[in-house]
């Protein structure tokens, strides 16, 4: 095939980043898995990250594309359209598929025995190929269901006016539905082929990465229009009959950084251990999206209890408040950057959350984040809190 | 990248099965005499992430014993989450038919002292505010779901498989019962000294290495096939539910290794998913202790077709020659699912335990461990399924 045949002769020429091709950060230092073994750019077309790892019994792949735009509901669609596509052929070879938004990407994954890599890549193109019309009824109509669900409950509207923060569409958790071109879209605009980030875990060679990953996603030939949203439907809002909700929303920065991870785990904790009286408090993390989004519930029988909870939980976010808790939220992230390090999803995952165009950051960068973090750390965080703290209605 | 403590690579001793040469970077250490409590080591040398596992036996002998057991577990895991809580380590539970768990997830400078820890805590007895905490939790656990079918039909066959005979240990009592005493016994001994030093294994990304040494000998599943009954014992246990609950064990053939069980196990699973209909609500398998194979099952009460015949027909079936391209094609998603489940640090490490747990020597449970390119032929698999023989069976609920 004469094009496996161009991609052949790319691939013999990447020694040094060969021509059309670019080296992009830094190699990494040799045998630290958290760092990649080449980030590779292909003109006008994907960003490959490569980790090289002689000897695993696994190739793993991941695919990512920006959220363009910030829709999760959409991407919602788009991803449940792939992975149906892909499922059959995923499951003839055992292997594992993830799809979702996460870290303000629309991301997949497949992983499966290293003897299976060229059935895998197949995977992979079923996973990023254009949505069809055809099969997108019933994840459009089960996202029709999911905001009637959210809009239910007082939990469930916070969630709705935090979606609408981001998408920009309006208060009162005013949210579109997307329609089948919508979501053809959004894959035109996101999956443009320079726009996506290929990860492959495996003992596999570079041509064989070329030959089988750098055509996927949507050529430059294919253009979207700049994105036009849909009004928002009409969901109703029963009342809450029995108790009184309040509710407050705020950012302490984006959710990749390892500061906000760490305080969002001392504020977890923090609200765990509190004793607040006569009310139920909760802590919602919002879509992800990458913008780092927080909501608090507090529920009681009383309004002005209700108040109250809410007030003594938003006391805890500040330095006097989290001073109790912040050393243990930062080893609890720093836990759960290593627990989500230890499988191969969790480990393509990382390297993608923790890649620049720069290469001055990755997995490696982010782990020795948490060990230097200090009391002094937790300051810059909460900067962002009182700018960005909004009280939507809930109650009603 | 830190680098990881003399101490535990002083320990770390240096034998490697060649079976698992052709997996570079992956190699297993091990003396001929490892001391006691010191760990099988394990290297990958490209793993982001180390593991350290704990494993105990199974308690197979008595419900009390069981009871015991679950409560020591649950203090201790609470015990090793406390005295690690400031390290860079996640340390989970997980019990099955031959071990009861503890694995770390931990990063690879933190390997030893997450070791260290954890053999601590298994060789103290355990806090007493800890067990009274662990009998209070699984006495709450045991009043929401001790009743549900699904667990009284557990400990049913759980008391059956012990026994191996149709008597009960204690297990078909109310299942609120038996935690009188059961803080003071738990708290009185520490969880080494009950069952012995635990097992040790730690994967990690770095180690001593050696030339490639012959393979070992392959690790049996168990050693007793020639004491299987001639007839199947059958047991009927009457019970309330809609839901009719099926267990069955089945006995391999003689020289069947663990690896060939493990994947006639994964097989005869993806074979019951292919054949899946609304009347089968759930199933399991696993092998257990003493090296049979294990399938509990649960069906609508008015299932127009016996799933135990369906079991018993999907076993037959790919053992025949007329099931063999369909085992091949079921092989291939069985070899997915072992490279992913061994492929993280947490997955080999409890391998190798289970495989230490059940007399494997140091090089067989890296070889365990490291399976994933030795796989058995569809061929091998096929002569496996074909003497593999029902040897208990037990049905709770309508007939």
């Amino acid at each position: 095939m004469p094009l496996v045949a161009s991609l052949l002769c790319i691939a013999g020429l990447i020694g040094a980043a060969g021509p059309g091709l670019r080296q992009t950060g830094a190699q990494a230092p040799p045998g630290d898995p958290m760092v990649p073994d080449s980030v590779l750019g292909i003109p006008a077309g994907p960003t490959l990250i490569l980790e090289r790892t002689e000897g695993i019994p696994v190739v793993g792949i991941r695919v990512s594309a920006p959220l363009d735009p910030a829709w999760p509901g959409a991407a919602r669609i788009l991803v449940e359209q792939a992975l149906n596509r892909a499922r059959d052929r995923a499951e003839v070879i055992g292997a594992e598929l993830w799809g979702g938004v996460q870290d303000g990407r629309i991301a997949f994954h497949a992983i499966a025995d290293a003897r299976y890599a060229d059935e895998l890549a197949w995977v992979v193109r079923m996973l990023t190929a254009e949505p069809e019309a055809t099969g997108a009824g019933r994840p459009i109509a089960r996202e029709n269901a999911r905001l009637d669900q959210l809009a239910e409950t007082p939990r469930g509207r916070l969630i709705l006016e935090v979606e609408a923060k981001i998408l920009g569409s309006g208060g009162g958790g005013a949210l579109p539905v997307p329609a089948v071109g919508d979501v053809q879209d959004m894959w035109l605009r996101s999956f443009a082929r320079d726009r996506l980030r290929i990860l492959v875990l495996g003992d596999l060679p570079l041509y064989w990465v070329f030959a089988n990953l750098s055509r996927i996603g949507a050529s430059a030939e294919a253009q979207a229009g700049a994105p036009i949203l849909p009004p928002p439907r009409t969901l109703s809002f029963p009342e809450s009959p029995l108790y009184s909700w309040t509710a407050a929303a705020f950012t302490l920065g984006p959710s990749h950084d390892p500061a906000v991870l760490a305080a969002v785990a001392a504020l977890r904790l923090g609200l765990q251990q509190s004793d607040i009286a006569d009310a139920a408090v909760h802590l919602l993390e919002g879509p992800d999206d990458r913008s780092g989004w927080l909501g608090i519930t507090a529920q009681a029988t009383r309004g002005r209890d209700a108040d109250a909870a809410l007030a003594s939980a938003l006391a805890l976010v500040s330095e006097e408040g989290l001073d109790a808790w912040w050393m243990r939220g930062v080893a609890a992230a720093r836990s759960d950057l290593v627990a989500a390090a230890s499988t191969p999803g969790g480990w393509l995952a990382l390297s993608d959350r923790y890649h620049s165009a720069d290469g001055s950051t990755n997995a490696r960068t982010a782990l020795e984040r948490f060990n230097t973090l200090r009391r002094e750390d937790l300051a810059a965080v909460l900067e962002q809190f009182q700018a960005t703290l909004f009280r939507p209605r809930i109650d009603r | 990248m830190s680098r990881r403590p003399g101490s535990v690579a002083a320990i770390a001793v240096t034998a490697i099965a060649s079976a698992i040469a052709s997996l570079q970077g992956q190699e297993a250490a091990a003396d001929p005499v490892r001391p006691a409590n010191s760990p099988l080591v394990i290297t990958r040398a490209w793993l982001p992430v180390a593991s350290v596992t704990m494993a105990f036996p199974a308690s197979a002998r008595t419900y009390r014993e069981d009871l015991v057991a679950r409560a020591s577990d649950r203090a201790l895991l609470a015990a090793i989450r406390e005295t690690t809580a400031d390290q860079a380590a996640v340390i989970n539970h997980y019990r099955d038919a031959t071990g009861r768990y503890f694995v770390a997830a931990v990063a690879p400078e933190a390997a030893e002292s997450v070791l260290r820890t954890m053999e601590r805590a298994a060789r103290t007895p355990l806090p007493a505010r800890l067990v009274e905490g662990a009998v209070a939790g699984m006495r709450a656990d045991f009043a929401f779901r001790g009743d549900l079918p699904r667990s009284r039909f557990d400990r049913v066959l759980d008391s059956r498989l012990r026994s191996e005979s149709a008597a009960p240990d204690g297990a078909d009592t109310a299942a609120t019962t038996g935690f009188d005493g059961l803080a003071d016994e738990v708290a009185a001994t520490a969880p080494a000294a009950r069952w012995g030093p635990p097992v040790w294994v730690l994967v990690d990304d770095e180690g001593a290495t050696s030339a490639p040494a012959p393979p070992p000998p392959p690790l049996p599943v168990a050693g007793s096939a020639a004491t299987a009954p001639s007839a199947p014992m059958s047991d009927q246990v009457p019970g309330d539910a809609v839901t009719r609950w099926v267990g069955s064990a089945y006995r391999f053939p003689a020289e069947t290794t663990l690896v060939e069980a493990c994947f006639l196990r994964m097989v005869l699973e993806e074979s019951l998913e292919s054949r899946r209909d609304p009347d089968l609500f759930e199933f399991d398998t696993e092998i257990d202790a003493f090296g049979r194979l294990v399938v509990r099952l649960s069906t609508s009460a008015n299932a127009s077709v016996s799933w135990e015949a369906r079991l018993d027909e999907a076993i037959v079936q790919l053992g025949s020659e007329e099931g063999r391209f369909r085992l091949g094609q079921l092989l291939t998603s069985a070899l997915s699912r072992w490279s992913r489940e061994l492929a993280p640090a947490t997955g080999a490490g409890r391998a190798a335990a289970e495989a230490l747990l059940r007399g494997a020597t140091d090089p067989q449970a890296a070889a365990f461990a490291n399976s994933t390119a030795t796989a058995p032929s569809a061929e091998r698999l096929r002569e496996v399924a074909s003497g593999v023989t029902l040897v208990l069976r037990v049905v709770y609920g309508s007939s």
